[in-house]
């Protein structure tokens, strides 16, 4: 009740205030413009949004606590400004080490019990908080919701972040619990990656135990990540391996999750590969051998093989490099590389890739003062965070204040990709990569094709089942969250090989989307070839013929396929756009990741 | 121009030598070396100082090497922000006491071994027994706030100096010089009178700090300031903008420095056509010392990519030469043509007429291609000019003609960046020595005057109009003459007697770096405003210095903007590109700028708001994202003779793998603009087509280069591979078919009163050289007739807002402000005329009244572009203003957001936070 009672008086000393800034709080406010119009007239309800964000991200701990109770407040934001305002409010914690002045427990409600239940979001948003600012009363409640077998994933995934946020004895002792061999594989992952942040030897015996454990269907993705991002992660998790025995698939499946991200920790990284039953990391050929093998991509390479080389998911090229606009953004777009770039350095860029980094590839890494070591290329930096792209594409933002000591790095392409392949692949792959950007089938592609493909990953039965009406396809379609599709990728000739999208050589119903922007009105000739039956739909106007007209718009269109993949061999689908001479239409077809 | 008033040699004799001041002791053989800032640097180009030297000691066999460099302070022999370098430059003391090891001798190849030195400043000849130090301007501009830290940081450095033996046996002779007085020049282009006193107060304060350093430090200290501000102002100037000396300076200066070192000793009698025979070799010596000291491309000599080995023979990278011993080697060979004509100095200064020897020069290190051809000897095919075109796919119904071609003109090789003047030539800046020029060949890039006389459509005239510049990455006309890179410095070439070769050339501006040749100032382009920009890439540490302030610093990727009118240089974007090439303003004075590199365009708006050295702004929003990279060049394509659907497309020049130009439509968007990519113009099959520059020509066509060559990495190749081509270059134009060429304007020459009316005309390229003419023309015509122009236009007109806006930016290029006029502009009812007239209340915000009260109504704009451009201007307040103007930009936030709007705010408010925080 005291508690209570002082945050009350605090909010309307603030309020009778005004200003935070003006306040005599010990460091001067930076953002007394903003408080003004937050707290004036002037700013309208729905444009709030903005200015709380840009208060959290510059503002002191007088001007948070304005912010911090209105989000305490039932009303005080809308739900959606209420959790963003968290996040900002978060960040401010993360990044720049503030949190609003005065007392918080407030918050506390939020987290656990009947409020919070009916209310997931929100609970999440306030876990993190919390745990940011190290409120140990919440302690209990994460105890509890990390323990509970009726937790779901993602909130004992919360629950955990926040017991290692917190980082007291209490959390570390619920951990360790929670990586007990009787607990469900995905709990200890996720515990064992909580503990790498806090006692990195228990955590990598435990990781390394529940790598023993796993099969080939478990995803120890993050769990490894979490031992790659602390210094010295990769080596005492490799030394704890070494004690266990992983079956080949599982360590296969991790083996090329590390190199996915471009490490090549060597102990980690031998110790994988004697389990995997392959070859230890060979150190980078000497100039003769380049020499030699680029002799044989020249003679014996296939391209066309090289490119099914180039789209298998276990190399993972497509994940960072994109072709004809289509695939990932982290490396070099690959469409013209042959071009301008001899066999030699093409096979050097796989097999050597630090030998010469383009700049703008050019990585740093940040070891950080709490263990954890980040690797990317830096996006841009100011006074308080450095954003850069990690290996997965992502943003990551680092406080600049949690900064120990930054290097230059090596490249994000991984070393060693090339243990995954024989040397007759290692040919096809070069002499497919080289000859990107030449004259004949791989040169740049003129043609408007759609090479990046949306693919609904668990379509409902009313798409599947029978060709579905036009509210199906609002529903389902373009009705759809992004997460709820995957990327897919055309042949540099525009084909989508279907096999790969089937799983298997079983029929199977896709549901495909590609997305072209329009900057001028017309007519557009839409061209499917398919080897299967396909229904089309032109946003929502509903197509048969393999060949029709439309109309396009200004703006952003989606064209929908239908697919009955067959069980035969080699499916294939290609849908190119074409202008007639006599329209004025101008588009362009979306690529990216 | 080399004529020198005789009496400038007595002109001082008269003057008493102050009490008890000693004369400099020198001794036979002596190495004297120069450094310190501009006015330190621009001394080794006109050596009057050293020719004085060396007459007073002409047997003494002296040896100056000047190591000046723009933008440098006291302090930079330990800070590298006040000395900034690109990588493994050499400090300081490296370079004073000749001694630097390979910055990297472990990643050097087998076959560099044995060819390299272990030192590799040995033949520098600096190993300085005296050292001349010319700082304090720069420091100066910190005012009365930073005289403390500046006594402080002169006595450490002459506390350093003195605790070296960069001779290696003594401690070194040190003279201090103080900074040259600012100069008034009576132009309303330059600081005014009130500003250059002021300076003037504050250089006074930094002598006074130097001088009472060196007398307690026992030091010799040379007043240049006291002697320059009584001399300044009785006769022709003394510089060109106020701090950087012209011949008439550095002649005095020189006498001025000669005095103050041998205050004592007797000033004979120079023969002035001897003095200048001595000078005329010593301007020879340092143009070798020069190339030297300066090299271009050092990132590829000795900073990172020096270390890059290339496999000889087919391949790529290998275990064969470095960068390093090749090019470390061309710098032994510029060390010995440096030191050979040390003797020819000599020489000179003992009356004898001397040509240098330079039978001794070390053997250049043969390069083996990685790339050879298919011909014999590894020669490449190329295809002449005309049979190029059958490999091109032109868009439809358009037509590709070759206009000029190295089989036409034989100089017309590498054309890196053309423009069309007022006449109609075609200008072509041609880089034959690229990637950069090689040491005993000829010096010869160039620009090339193209001409169709007879109008059949190609070039039959070319006439060279400067055959000895260097690196021309980039040239723009202006007032009469044109503006030329050569790295470091930027040229001012003009034609004074109408022979079409230039015979006025003047380095005016220093310290643009050059690490990596074509990520060196490039692009240029003109604003409607009369500003330039010239774009750097990555790698690069730039130091520019300025008669308003601080200089101008920044690293690792920037746009300039320069004002040729009062010599204003600013960082205009601070930004980490990789390297930006391309840079465009369409009919409304919208900027986009490309990083070449990845083909990535930025709205410049977005990233060009003020930011203090050395914070870079983050990345914005792209306008959109290409699907083929890198970008050589843009333009906008704006062109009666292409039907009207074409107007205003964006040209994006791609030279691998995609080797055309690609065509984008902009549209607006929210508060900015995007693009959708449309039928590219033309692409080649050619492998060494490669276009390297677009613009539309005054017959309506889309004129192009070829820079033509089978390499163009500049990476994946040694610097001097042969396969590197040095032998062609040409120019394409593009034309519609159907449609007839348009009669080119008439504009060269032309009354003011037409010239004005060009203004009015729809194609961007006509009203921009209508500009240029203006350019140079007397602002007291063009203004007043500007004015009756604005009054008489039809208010009815479809395109009067941007006819008024047209005469808003001709005031702002004749840096004549108009607050009534910017008024108007800023209240048009259209909404892009009223956001290009917030970018010019932007520059007049400190002559106009209230103009944070203007911004505030920019910022509470309905248009989202005005608002971004209002809270672009707001982040160019300082001092107490820049509370305010954070007051005034969160009003923004009352209006709809978009990602652009809410990119820039943040932008702003870090700059204005940052001020307040100081």
């Amino acid at each position: 009740m005291r508690r209570f009672l002082r945050a009350t008086m605090l909010v309307v000393a603030l309020m009778e205030c005004g200003v935070a800034s003006v306040c005599g709080d010990e460091t001067e406010s930076a953002v007394g413009p903003l408080m003004k119009l937050f707290q004036g007239g002037r700013l309208p309800a729905e444009r709030q949004g903005t200015v709380v964000e840009m208060i959290c991200s510059r503002g002191n701990a007088n001007d948070l606590k304005v912010v911090f109770d209105k989000i305490v407040q039932p009303d005080g934001f809308t739900p959606e400004l209420r959790l963003k305002a968290m996040q900002w409010m978060t960040d401010a914690a993360v990044t720049r080490k503030v949190k609003p002045a005065g007392e918080l427990v407030a918050l506390e409600k939020l987290v656990a019990g009947d409020a919070a239940a009916a209310n997931p979001a929100l609970q999440q948003a306030s876990i993190k908080l919390a745990s940011t600012w190290k409120d140990a009363a919440i302690l209990p409640a994460l105890q509890s919701l990390a323990t509970d077998s009726k937790t779901k994933s993602e909130l004992r995934r919360v629950a955990i972040e926040g017991l290692v946020a917190i980082g007291s004895t209490e959390s570390k002792s619920t951990l360790l619990k929670l990586v007990g061999k009787e607990l469900p594989l995905p709990v200890r992952m996720q515990a064992a990656a909580g503990l790498s942040g806090m006692d990195l030897a228990a955590a990598a015996q435990a990781g390394a135990q529940v790598l023993a454990d796993a099969t080939a269907k478990d995803n120890p993705d993050e769990m490894i990540a979490a031992f790659l991002d602390r210094k010295g992660g990769a080596d005492i998790l490799a030394a704890e391996l070494a004690k266990q025995k992983l079956t080949a698939d599982v360590a296969k499946r991790s083996l090329r999750y590390i190199y996915s991200v471009g490490r090549s920790d060597a102990a980690l990284s031998d110790v994988l590969s004697k389990a995997a039953g392959i070859a230890a990391d060979a150190p980078p050929p000497t100039p003769e051998e380049v020499t030699r093998i680029a002799a044989d991509v020249i003679s014996k390479g296939d391209a066309a093989r090289g490119e099914k080389i180039f789209r298998r998911k276990d190399l993972n090229c497509m994940k960072c490099h994109s072709v004809s606009r289509a695939g990932g953004q982290v490396g070099p777009e690959l469409s013209a590389v042959g071009g301008s770039s001899p066999v030699d350095y093409v096979l050097n860029s796989i097999l050597n890739p630090n030998l010469a980094v383009k700049e703008q590839y050019v990585t740093r890494i940040f070891a950080l003062d709490n263990g954890k070591v980040l690797t990317g290329v830096v996006i841009d930096r100011d006074d308080v965070r450095i954003n850069i792209r990690d290996a997965n594409g992502a943003v990551v933002k680092i406080p600049v204040a949690d900064i120990d000591e930054e290097l230059e790095g090596k490249s994000l392409m991984p070393q060693g990709l090339t243990k995954f392949l024989t040397r007759d692949e290692l040919l096809d792959l070069a002499k497919f990569i080289s000859e990107l950007g030449k004259p004949g089938p791989y040169a740049v592609q003129q043609s408007k094709t759609i090479q990046r493909w949306r693919v609904l990953r668990q379509p409902p039965p009313q798409l599947t089942d029978e060709v579905p009406h036009l509210e199906h396809i609002r529903q389902f379609v373009l009705g759809s969250q992004p997460t709820d599709w995957d990327s897919a990728y055309g042949r540099v000739s525009g084909i989508l090989p279907l096999e790969e999208l089937r799983g298997s050589d079983k029929p199977a119903v896709l549901i495909l989307q590609g997305e072209v922007n329009v900057s001028a009105a017309g007519k557009a000739t839409v061209l499917v070839t398919s080897t299967e039956p396909v229904q089309t739909w032109f946003d929502t106007d509903a197509f048969d013929s393999k060949k029709f007209d439309v109309e396009l718009t200004p703006g952003r269109h989606l064209i929908t396929l239908r697919v009955e993949v067959s069980g035969r061999d080699a499916p294939e689908l290609r849908v190119e756009l074409k202008t007639p001479n006599d329209s004025s239409a101008n588009y362009e077809v979306i690529g990216g990741p | 121009m080399k004529i020198r008033p005789l009496l400038i040699a007595f002109l001082l004799a008269a003057a008493s030598a102050s009490a008890g001041a000693q004369d400099l002791e020198l001794k036979k053989g002596d190495h004297i070396c120069i450094i310190g800032n501009t006015l330190a640097e621009r001394m080794q180009h006109d050596g009057s100082l050293e020719a004085r030297l060396y007459s007073r000691f002409a047997d003494y066999d002296l040896v100056f090497r000047n190591l000046g460099y723009s933008g440098d302070e006291i302090d930079g022999y330990k800070n590298g922000n006040h000395r900034m370098r690109s990588m493994s430059f050499g400090s300081q003391d490296e370079w004073l006491s000749g001694n630097a090891p390979c910055p990297q001798p472990n990643k050097l190849s087998p076959r560099d071994q044995g060819k390299v030195r272990e030192n590799r400043f040995e033949l520098t000849n600096t190993k300085a027994d005296v050292v001349f130090a010319f700082y304090g301007y720069n420091e100066s501009t910190a005012g009365n706030d930073g005289l403390p830290a500046f006594r402080k940081n002169v006595e450490e450095f002459v506390q350093h100096v003195l605790s070296q033996k960069y001779n290696g046996k003594s401690a070194p002779r040190l003279v201090l010089f103080s900074p040259t007085a600012h100069e008034f020049l009576d132009t309303p282009n330059l600081p005014s009178k009130a500003e250059v006193d002021a300076s003037n107060a504050r250089i006074k304060a930094y002598t006074e700090v130097l001088a009472e350093v060196a007398k307690a430090k026992q030091v010799q200290f040379v007043d240049l300031f006291t002697p320059t501000l009584e001399a300044f102002g009785k006769g022709a100037p003394n510089t060109i903008n106020g701090i950087h000396l012209n011949p008439n300076g550095e002649s005095l200066v020189a006498s001025i420095a000669e005095r103050g070192l041998f205050p004592t000793g007797l000033v004979t009698k120079r023969d002035a056509a001897a003095l200048e025979r001595i000078r005329s070799a010593v301007q020879d010596k340092n143009f070798y010392w020069y190339m030297r000291y300066r090299v271009t491309d050092g990132f590829s000599t000795y900073g990172d990519r020096a270390f890059l080995k290339f496999s000889e023979g087919p391949g790529g990278y290998g275990d064969g030469l470095s960068n390093y011993s090749v090019a470390q080697r061309e710098l032994d060979v510029l060390d010995t043509l440096t030191a050979n004509r040390d003797k020819v100095v000599w020489d000179a200064a003992q009356g004898k007429t001397a040509k240098a020897d330079d039978s001794n020069l070390p053997e250049f290190i043969p390069v083996i291609t990685n790339k050879p051809g298919p011909l014999e000897g590894g020669k490449h095919l190329f295809l002449s000019g005309e049979e190029s075109i059958s490999k091109m796919t032109v868009h439809k119904n358009m037509k590709v003609e070759l206009f000029a071609d190295e089989k036409m003109f034989p100089e017309l090789v590498k054309p890196v960046q053309m423009a069309f003047d007022t006449k109609g030539r075609l200008w072509v800046a041609c880089w034959r020595t690229y990637p950069h020029w090689k040491p005993t060949q000829k010096m010869d890039d160039r620009l090339l005057i193209l001409e169709d006389t007879n109008g059949d459509g190609k070039a039959d005239k070319c006439t060279t109009f400067a055959g000895d510049i260097h690196n021309p990455t980039g040239f723009e006309f202006w007032n009469g003459g044109v503006l030329v890179a050569q790295g470091p410095d930027l040229l001012f070439l003009k034609d004074t007697n109408g022979d079409d070769k230039y015979d006025v050339k003047e380095r005016i501006v220093h310290g643009f770096d050059t690490a990596d040749t074509h990520h060196t100032i490039n692009s240029f382009v003109l604003d409607p405003g009369g500003s330039i920009y010239m774009q750097e890439g990555t790698f690069h540490h730039s130091q520019i210095e300025s008669p308003y302030g601080a200089p101008r610093r920044v690293a690792n990727g920037a746009v300039f903007r320069y004002e040729p009118r009062t010599q204003k240089a600013d960082v205009y974007v601070s930004f980490g590109f990789a390297n930006p090439h391309g840079h465009i303003f369409d009919g409304w004075g919208r900027d986009v700028v490309w990083d070449g590199t990845g083909s990535q365009p930025y709205h410049a708006v977005l990233f060009s708001g003020d930011i203090d050295y050395p914070h870079k702004h983050a990345s914005p929003p792209q306008v959109y994202k290409q699907r083929t990279r890198p970008c050589s060049g843009t333009e906008v394509l704006s062109s009666s003779h292409f039907p009207e659907e074409f107007r205003g497309n964006i040209l994006v020049n791609n030279v691998i793998g995609f080797q055309g130009i690609l065509q984008y439509k902009p549209q607006d968007k929210d508060s900015s603009l995007t693009a959708v990519e449309v039928d590219p113009i033309v692409f080649s099959s050619d492998p060494n087509f490669r276009p390297g520059d677009t613009e539309v020509g005054p017959d309506g066509a889309i004129y192009f280069t070829d820079w033509q060559n089978p390499i163009i990495g500049h990476m994946q190749h040694n610097l001097r591979d042969p396969s590197r081509d040095h032998d062609h270059g040409r120019v394409y134009r593009v034309r519609y078919e159907g449609r007839d060429l348009l009669k080119p304007v008439a504009i060269a020459g032309q009354p003011i009163d037409k010239l004005l009316d060009l203004l009015k005309h729809p194609d961007n390229r006509t009203r921009h050289l209508a500009r240029i003419e203006l350019s140079g023309r007397p602002s007291t015509d063009v203004i007043p007739a500007a004015k009756k122009w604005v009054a008489a236009l039809d208010t009815g007109d479809a395109n009067y807002e941007h006819h008024v806006l047209e005469a808003l930016w001709l005031h702002q290029s004749h840096n004549v402000v108009d607050a009534d006029l910017l008024k108007k502009v800023l209240k048009s009812p259209e909404p892009k005329a009223r956001a290009a007239a917030t970018r010019v209340l932007g520059s007049w915000k400190d002559r106009v009244a209230d103009p944070l009260e203007l911004l505030r109504a920019a910022v509470n704009d309905e248009s989202g572009a005005v608002r971004l451009q209002g809270v672009w201007a707001l982040s160019f307040f300082n001092g107490a203003d820049a509370a305010k103007a954070a007051e005034v930009v969160v009003e923004s936030l009352i209006h709809p957001q978009d990602e652009y709007l809410k990119h820039q705010l943040n932008e702003t408010n870090k700059t204005l936070d940052r001020r307040a925080k100081k």
